[in-house]
């Protein structure tokens, strides 16, 4: 980079005023520590002293002054110049940076548009990967939909088979316990009938004999004789003897 | 003894021994006592009086008549006695047959008490010993009435 600023003198400024410092501070000192005993040698001297570095200092100062106004005079023509100069520098910076920008820019545009197709195409790819998946995840949902609905259905229907199946083996089992209900209900009414139909025909036997000894009572009373009677008593004795009932 | 086989003989029904038994003891008191007969007697009961011997009356006097008949009482009453259901009212002719046939073919037996069912229809039944054994028509019809009824049966369509 092309310096532009004027070649100021700062150390020679820098120490001029150290140095006018310095005799400031001497001066201070002398005059706070003064001897009692030696007071006028040590002011005179300190006067020759303070006259020295004053003139010095002003020697300095003007050398200074001058230094200053050559320095601003060399800081006003730099200047100028400098700034003429950065004005060149600037209108040459900036038909670079325009043709730079228009160069940037159509590559950019072009990078732009190379990275846009680039990303079109990406982007058709993975829209048409992602699709595919789509139709793919599509196909195979409706094949596990599918599958699972079979499987349903197979379970369902082994469902209803067993149901059917258990339901047959119930009524089947129920069927049989009412049968063999109805059967011991027949079983022990058919018993109950017969019981009842023999102890009638039993009853209808002991009346038909009660019937007959009756009959017999009346007819023989009037038919049988003293003497009929009379051997059926001989007849009683002669078979209990024989029983050995009497003896 | 020959007391109760004298009272016995011709006494075959216990209720004819008792009324015998009875009455001799009433003619007796009027014998040896001088009392009054108020008794009117049967002409069988006469008869049977007037046919006890006179050793048999003389046994008996005014100290062991009523000891005597005691002691006859007690022996009678150790005898067997049968009972007889008939089925039909006997007569007294009957009813000594009867004892005549039982003195005759059996040997414990001297008395027998007969009684009347008209369910026996014919025959008899006999007690003996508290044992009951049915020899009537009755018991025949109702060992025989598994037959009657299937006999009767065949008549019944």
């Amino acid at each position: 980079m092309i310096s532009i600023m004027p070649n100021i003198d700062f150390v020679s400024i820098t120490a001029l005023i150290i140095v006018t410092i310095s005799g400031f501070l001497f001066f201070y000192l002398q005059k706070k520590h003064q001897l009692p005993s030696e007071p006028d040698s040590y002011q005179e001297k300190g006067y020759k002293i303070l006259q020295n570095a004053s003139k010095k200092a002003q020697a300095i100062l003007g050398m200074a002054e001058l230094d200053a106004i050559k320095i601003s005079a060399d800081t006003r023509f730099y200047r100028e110049k400098l700034a003429e100069r950065f004005d060149k520098e600037a209108e040459i910076a900036s038909k670079l940076a325009s043709e730079l920008i228009k160069l940037n820019s159509q590559k950019t545009v072009d990078e732009f548009n190379i990275y846009m197709n680039q990303l079109k195409s990406d982007l058709e790819k993975s829209n048409k990967d992602f699709t595919d998946y789509l139709i793919y995840l599509k196909n195979d949902a409706d094949a596990q939909k599918n599958q699972s609905q079979d499987a349903v259905k197979q379970q369902i229907l082994q469902i209803f088979v067993k149901f059917e199946e258990n339901l047959s083996q119930f009524l089947m089992a129920s069927e049989q316990r009412s049968v063999q209900s109805i059967e011991l209900e027949l079983s022990a009414a058919r018993q109950l009938i017969e019981t009842y139909k023999q102890q009638q025909l039993k009853l209808i036997d002991e009346n038909v004999i009660a019937m007959l000894e009756k009959t017999l009572s009346l007819v023989l009373a009037k038919k049988m004789s003293l003497q009929d009677q009379v051997d059926l008593v001989y007849e009683a004795l002669e078979k209990a003897k024989a029983e050995k009932f009497i003896i | 003894m020959d007391i109760i086989d004298t009272i016995l003989t011709n006494t075959y029904t216990i209720q004819d021994m008792r009324h015998r038994m009875r009455i001799l003891k009433s003619n007796l008191e009027n014998t040896l006592f001088g009392k009054v007969q108020t008794e009117i007697l049967s002409s069988d009961d006469t008869i049977w009086l007037s046919s006890l011997t006179l050793s048999f009356i003389n046994y008996f006097t005014k100290d062991n008549i009523y000891s005597s008949f005691k002691n006859i009482e007690a022996e009678l009453k150790k005898l067997k006695i049968l009972i007889i259901y008939l089925s039909f009212e006997p007569e007294q002719e009957q009813i000594e047959n009867i004892g005549k046939w039982l003195r005759t073919n059996l040997t414990e037996i001297k008395l027998f008490d007969i009684k009347l069912d008209p369910s026996l229809l014919g025959g008899i039944a006999l007690v003996k010993n508290g044992v009951y054994k049915d020899y009537s028509l009755k018991s025949k019809i109702q060992e025989q009435g598994e037959m009657i009824l299937v006999e009767f049966k065949k008549y019944i369509r």
